[in-house]
């Protein structure tokens, strides 16, 4: 029955009149609808994962559709993509993220990419939305990837590496922390160590133009280093005392910059910077000569910080056919090569460390020593649970 | 009005409704929902009733955060305020036909987007930037000059960002008022300035008031300026909330930050719309 209010008014009959949305009715309408709606919205995404289709059968590598791609912006050599849609003939859809965060709440989200690139450092938040690779369809898998790296060292942990490395797909581009500087400014050599962000002559020469990374993990890492403790340690004390290496170091940076360094390289305001090798080499080789011969690198051999990005595949792949088609794709050696030149990073493969070696000879900062890449004390590790609370909060309590 | 004419005008408010509802009080209702949820792997809420986000956001650690947050809005709110009202004094006293002209011009600006102004006075002030370049030309600059990643240039986007706002809340004060009232002060023997302080700034005291509040409010939950523009050592309140949502990947404790500023938000309006009713007699208006 539809409500009405009723009125008397003084010596007239009762009238009728339709319902008046006041402000108080509004607001609890909307609040009640609200928290309704908020209420099965919570329920919804609190099962999502739970929901999430089961697969019973790896994919096979056929083509079953075009490609959608997420990646970093300038991460596949255009060169690679064209003559996988020549061969397919299917298209490539490239969808570019900024940071990992965001990639790993639009995957967990359930957007139907096919193909993604992930941090090996996030790999345990993210593989429960991802699917298992069907490494037998990988025609180049077995005699590419490196035996290490079948199971990769990622985790520190020997069983969550044999837990997540099915769904592992390409190993892509791994690379170590290291320190850039300028010459003109800081000189032509520096102690390979992150102690020279400390040291009282280059962060006076370096004041206000010393850039380190506002991804958190590494920073930290970085600063644990220093201090002479595990990379990924989970002590409250020592990353307490991380976080008071980097606030005393705050006064002297210019700021917090992206794992990308090559702005602040390319504009000559890092002076002193952390950086990976391969945004160095690509600053460094599409620098004019005078400003390359003022530009150097050294990754840092006393306290090694690898990370490493592989390729997965979502839960939600549409067109999971195509995905296997295009890891092995990305698997074939003169690919794994014109990956390898276009980024400068090694990735953990035959070719790619052949392709890289050669680089390498020719820049000689890019050189990394044999059996550095597998041991795994060298890995950024996986933060969870408490862990990740932990690294959070320390990292909040620099940079507030 | 009939029954049945009622009624049509009550259902045209329904389309309106439905969208605040959706789009603005359920995603209100969410965050203040996961402010009190954990987080799962990704970051994600696994909703219950937790009150650990809000025990953290409550740490020592967090305070200079919010006065520095309090004290950069409100030094740009006054600079704004202090650029801001005599250009709109002057568009509308003295602009003549081309006031609207004049207006629009000084709202510009904003024709642009938002992050792509933020760029533009990152290649200004870079250090190869322009200004940076003609400083060091005129021997007042050198290479370690820095005009990027400190106080004044955090000040300085949040200002540019938010002048026009002002501007704009300032000439439709100026605008409103009766010029003859100026014009009275002067007959009674009043100086300019005595003029200008007792009767131009009591009846423009709403544009005032409001163009205050607005660029107080927009620059307190600013975020983009001091991440291209700012340092280390500039940190607001909005970069904190940004950082647990697209770096730590912590949406609850983002959440419970998004609250505490809402709710001091809300505070900040409340004491404005009490402080302009008793000056000006009429409930603040934002618009």
């Amino acid at each position: 029955m539809r409500e009405t209010s009723e009125r008397r008014i003084e010596g007239q009959s009762i009238e009728h009149v339709p319902p008046r949305l006041s402000r108080r009715r509004f607001l609890v309408s909307a609040g009640a609808l609200a928290g309704a709606a908020a209420l099965v919205r919570s329920g919804l995404a609190s099962a999502a994962p739970k929901a999430s289709r089961a697969l019973s059968t790896l994919p096979k590598a056929k083509v079953d559709g075009d490609l959608n791609v997420f990646t970093w912006e300038t991460y596949i050599p255009p060169s690679v993509i064209k003559s996988f849609e020549k061969e397919y003939h299917v298209k490539v859809k490239q969808t570019y993220f900024t940071n990992l965060t965001s990639m790993i709440a639009k995957i967990a989200s359930g957007l139907p990419y096919d193909a993604t690139v992930v941090g090996s450092m996030k790999l345990l938040r993210l593989y429960p939305y991802l699917q298992p690779i069907n490494h037998g369809a990988l025609k180049y898998w077995d005699s590419q990837v490196l035996p290490a790296f079948k199971v990769p060292p990622y985790t520190g942990d020997a069983k969550l590496n044999e837990k997540i490395a099915p769904y592992l797909a390409v190993p892509y581009a791994a690379d170590g922390v290291g320190i850039s500087w300028f010459t003109t400014h800081l000189g032509q050599s520096l102690p390979n160590t992150f102690h020279v962000f400390w040291e009282d002559s280059s962060k006076s020469k370096a004041k206000g133009h010393i850039y380190l990374w506002t991804t958190s993990q590494f920073t930290l890492a970085m600063a644990l280093a220093k201090l002479g403790y595990s990379i990924n340690s989970a002590e409250p004390k020592e990353l307490s005392e991380a976080a008071q290496a980097l606030l005393t170091l705050k006064p002297y940076i210019a700021g917090f910059t992206g794992t990308d360094v090559s702005d602040v390289l390319a504009n000559g305001d890092g002076w002193l910077d952390m950086a990976y090798s391969g945004n160095f080499y690509v600053t460094y080789t599409t620098s004019s000569a005078a400003v390359a011969n003022t530009m150097r690198f050294e990754r840092c051999k006393t306290s090694l910080i690898y990370g490493d990005t592989t390729w997965v595949m979502p839960k939600a792949a549409a067109h999971p056919g195509t995905a296997t088609l295009f890891f092995d794709w990305l698997l074939r050696p003169d690919n794994i090569k014109a990956c390898v030149d276009f980024m400068g990073y090694v990735t953990a493969t035959k070719a790619g460390v052949e392709a890289f070696t050669a680089i390498s000879n020719k820049y000689p900062f890019l050189k990394i020593k044999t059996g550095e890449l597998e041991n795994p004390k060298n890995w950024i590790g996986n933060l969870t649970g408490d862990n990740l609370q932990l690294w959070n909060e320390t990292w909040t309590k620099v940079t507030a | 009005m009939s029954r049945s004419s009622s009624r049509f005008w009550s259902l045209l408010t329904v389309p309106g409704i439905a969208w605040l509802a959706v789009f603005y009080v359920v995603p209100l209702v969410l965050v203040a929902v996961s402010s009190f949820a954990t987080a799962n792997s990704v970051g994600f809420p696994v909703y219950g009733l937790h009150s650990a986000n809000y025990r953290l956001a409550f740490q020592p650690e967090f305070l200079p955060v919010l006065l520095r947050t309090l004290g950069f809005a409100g030094l740009a709110t006054a600079l704004c305020l202090l650029v801001g009202y005599p250009t709109a004094y002057v568009i509308s006293r003295y602009g003549g036909r081309f006031r609207m002209l004049l207006v629009l011009g000084a709202l510009a600006p904003w024709l642009v987007d938002y992050l792509i102004r933020i760029y533009a006075w990152l290649q200004l002030l870079g250090t190869q930037g322009l200004v940076a370049d003609t400083l060091r030309s005129l021997g007042m600059a050198n290479d370690n000059t820095q005009l990027l990643n400190n106080t004044p240039s955090v000040i300085l986007g949040l200002m540019y960002n938010y002048l026009p706002l002002m501007i704009v809340l300032c000439y439709v004060a100026v605008e409103q008022m009766d010029h003859r009232l100026v014009e009275a002060g002067k007959d009674l023997y009043g100086s300019s300035a005595r003029v200008f302080l007792s009767v131009t700034v009591p009846n423009t005291l709403s544009g005032i008031i409001s163009g205050s509040a607005v660029v107080f409010l927009l620059s307190f939950g600013d975020w983009a300026t001091v991440y291209f523009l700012g340092g280390p050592n500039q940190f607001m309140i909005g970069n904190l909330v940004e950082q647990q949502f697209n770096t730590a990947g912590s949406l609850p404790f983002g959440a419970a930050l998004t609250v505490l500023l809402l709710i001091i938000v809300g505070l900040v309006i409340a004491i404005v719309s009490y402080v302009a009713r008793r000056l000006t007699g009429t409930a603040l208006k934002l618009t």
